[in-house]
């Protein structure tokens, strides 16, 4: 298995070129001749405008939420990992087994384990956190119970992925406090928040080393995380030698290459698509508006009119992929037959064809059809204003007048049958959805992305069954004939490294792993007495 | 009137409960609802997803097929997966050279971050038709992570862009620390860590917080005019009887004698000789299949390799006695190949030298076996 790690990486010309990007600069390795240093202060900067370290209260699905997982990944532990070879990895689980209709699954405690406040982890901690986070994912009750140093958890249907689940996504444990802060066992822990200056939006949390972590104590003895800089100051500051790991957005990235600085890519993690539907009043929430299902072949026609390769290439510098599925290549290990197939034709003709009826009388459909059909931007961001635009500019190609909304609908859509009936008062209209890919479990990724978006009823407990991948892509495919959810690109993650940083090693698909890292420079010298291996 | 008896003799009646006893559990067994095994044997898996396409509905008998690997499945996996897959097309369907104007079955190889995905494609009538099967990658693993108390760990113990040939772990004060000599002051000795490069012997003492270079002793000093030459990179160090550390290069053999007391320094000796490349190549060979003990259990466990050359990462095996390499119990990745590995006088530990493919240095790990997972 040794080709994996190298092989990995074989995903297309993209990802071959930031390969290529981030070798170039791991050969500046070259020059250090020492061993790992203790030490130092590892200074993060992200461009979200504030930080969510509980787990709970996360959107699966929603970007913002995305640099909150990085930052938590520290500071919580999960109860197992997915290494680069597919093995699971024991973190604070060592062993687990499940029955053999994948229900009932028991995962023994590493023993031992502190919080970083220097109290035991115990099962019941475990319990807690699980069934506050399983309470909401899954359909059905869960029973989660502790006894001894075990953790059983009790599904009322086959949960057969549920270890790729625990292994991603929110599923961090945690102790709960009176105030409701949150304790962890990761390797560090936050000691100091500050709050923004007054006519700045930066934020700083200060996380020191937890040298009670049962994985051994982070190499570095504090992460400086600063939240809310933009991204272009973000690039200054890499250059300047200010910080040591920045978020570096795709229309920055051959600017950065340019200039010499250290480009990690992951695989593409964010998806942007245009959801088709009608607007409608969302019931109990005055003045907030939804979309629900229209079916009325105008999702047909924007499908054939979107050039997602000039899109891609042209207006992202192809520093993304046009995109044909709901989930990405490196998730399902099948969206490369779509791909080929009809969900990437762009045939203007064709698509003029078929929204010349829908537009022509502004009315007769099932949604009435306006002379400006609104397409709202739900993703924050330039990016999405963007695509928003050259989606527009393609729509009226082909006939289809739509106009781009500067504000966006809200994402706390109410149940589809409430919706449902107000269908004939609504209508028609567009949102440009970012989603970012957060389960190692595809089944789990496709079911938040259907049960966020409501692309279709959600499926009773009865019916849920064990979906192998041919059952996961042929319900996919159906998803995507329905053309209600239009993918358009997916883009990879791009992280700016300083000279300095060292045994950056991330996973393909995101999580950065900044235990491990360390620094190679003035910054650590006599900085950690107190270090121990 | 006579009425004939049900069952002619107790034991037909006996065989007839166990008859009705195995139906009901055949009953029992197709009414449950039971996921498919995801354990189940690579090939095993190909064949059924070749049992599925022979039966796609207007599938003509003659096919041809193109297998593609584009996943990190060693390609000799993905030969044997091709074999098992075409052997059972074979029994079903005729399949032909793929230039023939035979309907083509495009075979890909895919993969995700658990499961190695198996996707077969074929033009229909109705569009395209596409069966596939997946499985787990941890399948075409070596070793299972799950199931035994063993693991190795490593910790990286030095890197550098110069080349290193081997790396060894020495007592300070060399008249002690061999094994059984711990009555005279061998577990009060300080190891130091000995780093073998074309032109000399670095030590260097672990000080807490980092390694810092206490001597090095040049070759061209010990044996004047001596320069490196080989491309193989060879070279090896090791722990005499005497407590010397014999050092043997491409012709030229040096012995290194340490301090009596504290404050006093190594020393080299060296003399040309013609000692040939795989002369030293074949003492490498011999020390590559290190031991190991541990407090896990009695045994004695070996470590051995896996690249086939050094443009490969390649990762240590444990095995145990006549173990194949396909048994072992445990293994530790690398990020590139592994030059060199060296067992630790006390049998605790080996390090290991590496040559990063990422960042193109060398590294020297310390391997130790830990129990439990």
């Amino acid at each position: 298995m040794r080709f994996i790690a190298l092989r990995w990486f074989a995903g297309g010309r993209l990802f071959s070129a930031a390969v290529a990007t981030v070798l170039a600069c791991a050969s500046g390795f070259a020059a250090a001749a020492t061993a790992p240093r203790y030490g130092g202060t590892l200074v993060v900067e992200l461009h979200a405008p504030s930080l969510v370290l509980d787990p709970v209260k996360w959107k699966i699905g929603a970007p913002e939420y995305a640099e909150s997982a990085q930052v938590a990944s520290v500071v919580f532990d999960r109860l197992l990992t997915l290494d680069r070879f597919g093995r699971f990895q024991p973190a604070l689980a060592t062993e687990w087994s499940h029955d053999a209709g994948w229900r009932r699954w028991q995962f023994s405690l590493r023993s031992g384990v502190l919080f970083s406040d220097g109290s035991p982890l115990s099962a019941s901690d475990v319990v807690s956190a699980l069934q506050e986070l399983l309470a909401e994912g899954s359909p059905g009750k869960v029973v989660v119970t502790a006894a001894g140093m075990h953790v059983v958890v009790q599904f009322p249907s086959a949960v057969p992925d549920l270890l790729e689940q625990l292994a991603s996504q929110r599923y961090f444990i945690f102790r709960r406090m009176a105030d409701g802060a949150l304790l962890g066992t990761g390797p560090f822990f936050v000691k100091e928040f500050t709050p923004a200056a007054s006519g700045t939006t930066i934020t700083r949390y200060r996380l020191a080393a937890n040298e009670h972590c049962w994985a051994g104590r982070p190499f570095v003895d504090a992460l400086d995380v600063n939240v809310g800089v933009p991204v272009l100051r973000q690039l200054f500051d890499l250059q300047l030698g200010k910080a040591d790991v920045v978020e570096i957005s795709p229309d920055l990235v051959r600017r950065a290459a340019q200039e010499n600085l250290r480009v990690w890519a992951s695989a593409p993690v964010l998806l942007y698509a245009l959801q088709v539907g009608v607007e409608a009043a969302a019931p109990g929430k005055l003045g907030v508006v939804q979309l629900v299902s229209a079916r009325t072949g105008l999702g047909e026609a924007l499908s054939l009119a979107l050039d997602r390769a000039t899109l891609a290439n042209v207006l992202l510098q192809r520093e993304a992929e046009p995109a044909a599925s709901f989930l990405p290549q490196w998730l399902s290990g099948y969206a490369f037959v779509f791909s080929s197939a009809f969900t990437m034709e762009n045939n203007v003709a064709r698509a003029k064809e078929i929204s010349g009826p829908l537009f022509a009388g502004a009315s007769g459909t099932a949604a009435a059809s306006p002379a400006q059909l609104r397409l709202h931007v739900d993703a924050g961001g330039d990016l999405a204003k963007l695509i928003a635009e050259r989606v527009a500019i393609n729509a009226r190609q082909a006939g289809i007048p739509v106009q781009v909304q500067p504000h966006s609908l809200t994402r706390d859509v109410a149940s589809g049958a409430a919706a449902g009936g107000e269908k004939n008062a609504a209508t028609a209209a567009l949102r440009l959805v970012s989603w970012h890919y957060s389960s190692l479990s595809e089944r789990a990724e496709l079911d938040a992305m259907v049960a966020t978006l409501q692309l279709e009823k959600a499926a009773d407990e009865k019916e849920r069954t064990v979906e192998d991948a041919e059952q996961l892509y042929t319900r996919e495919r159906r998803l995507i004939a329905e053309r209600e959810l239009i993918p358009l690109v997916v883009i990879p993650e791009y992280i700016g490294l300083g000279v300095e940083v060292r045994d950056w090693m991330p996973e393909r698909w995101g999580e950065w792993h900044l235990a491990d890292v360390w620094l190679d420079g003035k910054r650590t010298a006599g900085s950690s007495a107190g270090a121990q291996r | 009137m006579r009425i004939l008896p049900l069952f002619p003799s107790p034991r037909a009646f006996i065989g007839s409960l166990r008859f009705l006893y195995l139906i009901f559990l055949a009953g029992v067994f197709l009414a449950a609802d039971i996921p498919p095994l995801h354990a189940q044997n690579p090939e095993d898996t190909v064949r059924g997803l070749a049992r599925r396409v022979s039966e796609i509905r207007d599938l003509p008998e003659k096919v041809a097929v193109a297998w593609t690997n584009v996943s990190s499945l060693p390609e000799p996996e993905s030969i044997i997966l091709r074999e098992a897959f075409l052997k059972e097309l074979t029994n079903r369907r005729q399949v032909v050279a793929a230039e023939t104007s035979a309907v083509l079955l495009q075979v890909a190889v895919r993969e995700t971050p658990t499961n190695f995905l198996v996707v077969v494609r074929v033009a229909s009538t109705a569009g395209e038709e596409v069966r596939m099967a997946g499985m787990s990658r941890t399948a075409f693993l070596p070793v299972m992570t799950r199931g035994n108390g063993l693991r190795l760990a490593k910790q990286l113990l030095w890197q550098q862009s110069e080349t290193i040939l081997d790396a060894g772990e020495f007592p300070e004060f060399p008249a002690s620390g061999l094994p059984g000599d711990a009555a005279n002051g061998a577990a009060n000795s300080v190891m130091d860590i000995f780093i073998l490069k074309p032109d000399a012997v670095a030590i260097y003492r672990d000080g807490g917080e980092r390694l810092s270079e206490i001597q090095e002793l040049a070759f061209i000093g010990a044996a004047g005019g001596y320069k490196y030459v080989s491309r193989r990179l060879r070279g090896e160090m090791h722990r005499t009887k005497d407590g010397s550390v014999a050092v043997t290069l491409p012709g030229l053999n040096c012995a290194m004698h340490g301090p009596a007391s504290a404050g006093e320094r190594w020393s080299m000796q060296c003399a040309a000789v013609t000692t040939t490349v795989e002369a030293i190549a074949a003492i490498a060979t011999d020390a590559q299949v290190p031991t190991l003990s541990s407090s896990c259990d009695t045994s004695s466990w070996r470590l051995i390799g896996e690249a086939a050359d050094w443009t490969q990462a390649d990762r240590l095996l444990l095995v145990n006695g006549e173990m194949k390499r396909e048994e072992a119990v445990a293994a530790v990745d690398f990020a590139g190949p592994v030059r060199r590995v060296a067992g630790a006088a006390d049998g605790r530990s080996a390090l290991a030298v590496v040559f990063n493919l990422a960042s193109g240095s060398y590294e020297v790990y310390r391997i130790t076996m830990v129990c439990g997972r």
